[in-house]
């Protein structure tokens, strides 16, 4: 008589912890700022084109898929950044304790998260925009 | 670094990548934060005060450095990814070409174009 082997745990049966979601969620945030540099290249392009293609990739960005984008791609930025910190202070020999790891984990969570709101606020507050020329 | 280690990793340059990686992330800490936080202040909607700003030279600067920085950090990170999850040798061999061939044309757009409004307004 054969019995199924045992087997490690598996993707389905898997309980997510904030450890590894974070984790995954690093390299998938870097992977769609990595894609996302090829917009910002374009809009450096398009600044330096002229008025004519600058308007074009304007009404892209302000399109709602556009905004979309935007609104993903600053999170992924700030999670990114947060969490990307919270890596270095790793390699640095820091923070290790589980409680620490667990108490860094949620800051970048709220950190992120407060930073894309912010950062929304104020851009749609200054959309004519706040720095002015002199 | 012992030639059995050098052997089983694609790239033979582990530590070397591990440091930019780092290196370039240190950099982005400051230059990002920067960029963004000009960004949402910027004038979007008026191109001639946009250019005014891309004419000032720290902003050119901190443009290009930044751009760079994130380009090399981006191609690092999709190497990393690549590496970890195309079994394929010769995939994975042409995945990380071809990223560094796209972060190279971007960086090369990017600093023409920032140059560009620079050396025209500036």
């Amino acid at each position: 008589m054969s019995y199924p082997r045992p087997l490690s745990p598996h993707l389905q049966i898997y309980k997510p912890q904030l450890t590894s979601v974070l984790s995954i969620s690093h390299r998938a945030t870097g992977i769609a700022l990595a894609i996302g540099t090829i917009p910002l290249v374009y809009w450096f392009w398009a600044i330096a084109h002229g008025p004519a293609s600058y308007e074009l990739a304007f009404e892209f960005y302000g399109s709602w898929f556009g905004l979309l984008c935007l609104a993903g791609w600053s999170f992924c930025f700030f999670f990114h950044l947060a969490n990307g910190i919270r890596h270095l202070f790793w390699d640095a020999g820091y923070g290790f304790e589980l409680s620490q790891v667990y108490f860094s984990g949620w800051l970048v969570v709220a950190v992120s998260i407060a930073l894309t709101g912010i950062s929304w606020i104020v851009g749609l507050s200054c959309k004519g925009g706040c720095i002015y020329a002199i | 670094m012992p030639s059995n280690i050098k052997k089983a990793n694609g790239s033979a340059t582990g530590a070397h990548h591990w440091w930019v990686q780092r290196l370039s992330a240190l950099i982005l800490i400051p230059l990002s934060i920067w960029f963004v936080a000009a960004l949402v202040r910027m004038p979007l909607s008026n191109y001639d005060e946009l250019l005014y700003w891309f004419s000032r030279t720290f902003n050119a600067a901190g443009l290009l450095i930044m751009v760079i920085a994130v380009l090399y950090h981006a191609a690092l990170g999709m190497q990393v990814v690549y590496e970890d999850y195309i079994k394929s040798e010769g995939v994975k061999l042409a995945s990380i070409f071809a990223t560094n061939f796209l972060a190279i044309f971007l960086g090369v757009i990017a600093v023409l174009s920032i140059s560009k409004i620079y050396f025209l307004i500036g």
